[in-house]
């Protein structure tokens, strides 16, 4: 669950977080994230399950995910 | 020293390992079942066109020629403005496409009142709307494109698809990391010898085919990212097609106005269309025909001498009109590049996924990976069941038998079942009255029935013996499917091959081929039950 819902709520901040940060027009660099988002899914959800407990599962997912969001509502 | 750490690194990545076994399980068994059906309708819909041959018989009487000249275009733009003008003025969308190899009527969509398109032909000498007996009510092989992306279910289907799809890759990765002796084992192959064969099966198709998995399942997932990760998109844009268009560089989209209007002639903006892209057109679209914000392109036809050399290739070029005053907005060429490598990264794997370049041979590898693919996923499952049927691990405590008795039930519905209803799908094509109304939908509601009745069928008898059964009826229902095409529609396969009909003869070799196949699998099947019952007596009696 941590896995598949938490890294796609991670995915997507990322993928809305690169959309800003990424250098070039706005389309490219979303069209960028967009690209990399299932390679960084997949890689989120390895991460996941390589945690010791379902807590801490959520918490590499959710922290990195609230602070690129924030990022990217300050950067926009 | 480094001895200690190369230890203490090994410990770590072993202890990765065993955790990564339990997620490579459960993963690949619950995607597997859908996997297993998305597998093999996507590796049948790389066919779709001769599929449609073969399941439209009436439509192909008609002959379409290979080139059509400019005279001969626009007449049958004008012919179908005219339909549309008279019986479609205020739809919210209109769509032709020329006569060609594929589709040799005039092809129609139009938006109907209550959502989605309706899709007609004409016939290119006469103007006239097909009827059912000139333009069987069927989707054709395009009903495998549809299972294969969405389950016939809309966007929830493209959600479930997506879901599995991630599921899959998951399976992939963690399946690599568990298996550390991949080239080891790459060359191990234990034939006929139970639980070993079938990981050895499993672990052999999946490394030969790795490359392929990969690539099927990430491009599949990315030319969809735009749906999946909308909500990242609408933090920057207002509505997706902004998205689109600026990624595009295009003129901003248009929304309806509410005066009514009219468009101009659509005959006229093809042929300045035409001139201005020096290429033939293919077809011609107007958004909100009724309303005075109408907007119309044409699309130029991909040059299949460019098209299918390259992996990366940017279409045939189009130009967008207002409809209602015919200025002209905005043009692409043929084949122009757009400065964006993401852009193209798109483009190249939506090319490699649907097989829009390197022709026939690029296909065959398509359908020969896909049903390799397909066999991999199939061994895992029934890996799985062998696995717990031969240790009972008491995974779910007492409901453990029940538990299993669910997945047991499911495996056969998701694999025999499937198939069953796959070859049934052409017996309705056959089957199926002629003026049915609403045709083309119960064939596809005789797929998903078929699939459920196989589904019961397995949960109501014992596993071994549905397996046999379910694998008996999937290999007749093959081998007697040129005799039910003979009995429908009086053709056979010898008549296709000298008329040269190549792709209806190639599908009715095809069936013939799997029935045998499963014809081969099933006698396997049985003999194997009737030693395991001898030898259940022999012990019996000693």
């Amino acid at each position: 669950m941590a896995a598949l819902l938490g890294g796609y709520l991670f995915t997507t901040a990322f993928v809305s977080c690169l959309a800003v940060i990424w250098p070039g027009r706005l389309a490219d660099a979303m069209q960028t994230g967009l690209m990399l988002s299932f390679a960084v899914y997949s890689g989120a959800m390895i991460w996941t399950f390589s945690q010791p407990n379902w807590q801490r599962a959520w918490l590499v997912m959710l922290i990195p995910a609230a602070i690129m969001w924030e990022m990217m509502l300050w950067l926009s | 020293m480094a001895e200690l750490n190369l230890a203490a690194n090994t410990g770590e990545i072993g202890r990765y390992r065993r955790l990564m076994t339990p997620v490579h399980t459960w993963a690949g068994l619950v995607a597997g079942w859908l996997l297993f059906a998305i597998f093999v309708t996507g590796t049948l819909a790389v066919f779709d066109k001769p599929l449609s041959q073969w399941l439209n018989p009436e439509l192909y009487t008609l002959t379409a020629s290979e080139s059509l000249t400019q005279t001969q275009r626009l007449d049958y733009v004008a012919k179908g403005e005219a339909f549309f003008r008279q019986y479609q003025p205020n739809s919210g969308f209109w769509g032709m496409g020329l006569p060609n190899a594929e589709n040799p009527g005039i092809l129609l969509f139009w938006e109907l009142k209550e959502g989605g398109l309706h899709i007609a032909q004409l016939h290119p000498e006469t103007g006239k709307l097909l009827g059912p007996y000139e333009n069987r009510g069927t989707e054709g092989g395009h009903h495998f494109v549809h299972t294969h992306f969405e389950l016939h279910a809309g966007n929830a289907g493209i959600w479930i698809v997506g879901a599995v799809t991630m599921l899959m890759l998951l399976s992939l990765v963690s399946g690599v990391i568990i298996h550390k002796r991949i080239f080891k084992d790459f060359f191990t192959l234990r034939l006929f010898k139970g639980q070993r064969s079938w990981l050895d099966a499993h672990t052999l198709l999946a490394v030969l085919t790795l490359p392929f998995l990969l690539m099927i399942s990430y491009s599949g997932l990315a030319i969809q990212a735009k749906t999946y990760f909308a909500p990242a998109i609408t933090q920057h844009y207002d509505a997706p097609f902004g998205f689109y268009t600026d990624l595009m560089q295009e003129p901003p989209f248009k929304t309806a106005t509410g005066e009514s209007a009219s468009p101009v002639s659509l005959v006229e903006l093809f042929a300045r269309a035409e001139a201005e892209l020096d290429q033939p057109g293919f077809f011609i679209n107007v958004e909100r025909p009724a309303d005075s914000s109408a907007m119309s392109h044409v699309f130029g036809l991909p040059d299949p001498a460019v098209s299918d050399d390259k992996v990366l290739y940017y279409g045939g070029g189009r130009v967008q009109f207002n409809a209602v005053n015919g200025e002209m907005i905005h043009v692409r060429m043929p084949n122009q590049q757009m400065n964006s490598g993401a852009f193209a990264a798109e483009i190249m794997l939506e090319r490699m996924h649907m097989a829009e370049f390197g022709g026939q041979s690029y296909r065959w590898l398509l359908f020969v990976l896909g049903l390799l693919g397909a066999t991999m996923i199939a061994a895992g499952t029934v890996l799985f069941w062998i696995k717990r049927r031969q240790g009972n691990l008491r995974e779910f405590g007492r409901a453990t038998p029940l538990v299993y008795r669910v997945i047991e039930t499911l495996n056969i519905a998701a694999i025999t079942g499937l198939l069953v209803a796959c070859i049934g799908f052409f017996w309705a094509n056959r089957l199926l009255p002629m003026t049915l109304p609403d045709r083309a939908g119960w064939e596809v509601t005789a797929f998903f029935g078929i699939w459920l009745l196989m589904a019961v069928h397995a949960a109501l008898l014992p596993a071994a013996r549905v397996w046999m059964q379910q694998c008996w009826l999937f290999a007749v229902l093959c081998l007697l499917l040129p005799l039910i095409n003979l009995l429908t529609t009086g053709e056979h396969f010898i008549h296709y091959a000298r008329q040269g009909q190549w792709s209806e003869f190639a599908v009715e070799m095809g069936a013939v081929i799997f029935g045998l196949l499963a014809l081969w699998l099933s006698r396997y099947l049985t003999r194997r039950a009737k030693v395991k019952d001898h030898s259940a007596l022999a012990m019996g009696a000693g």
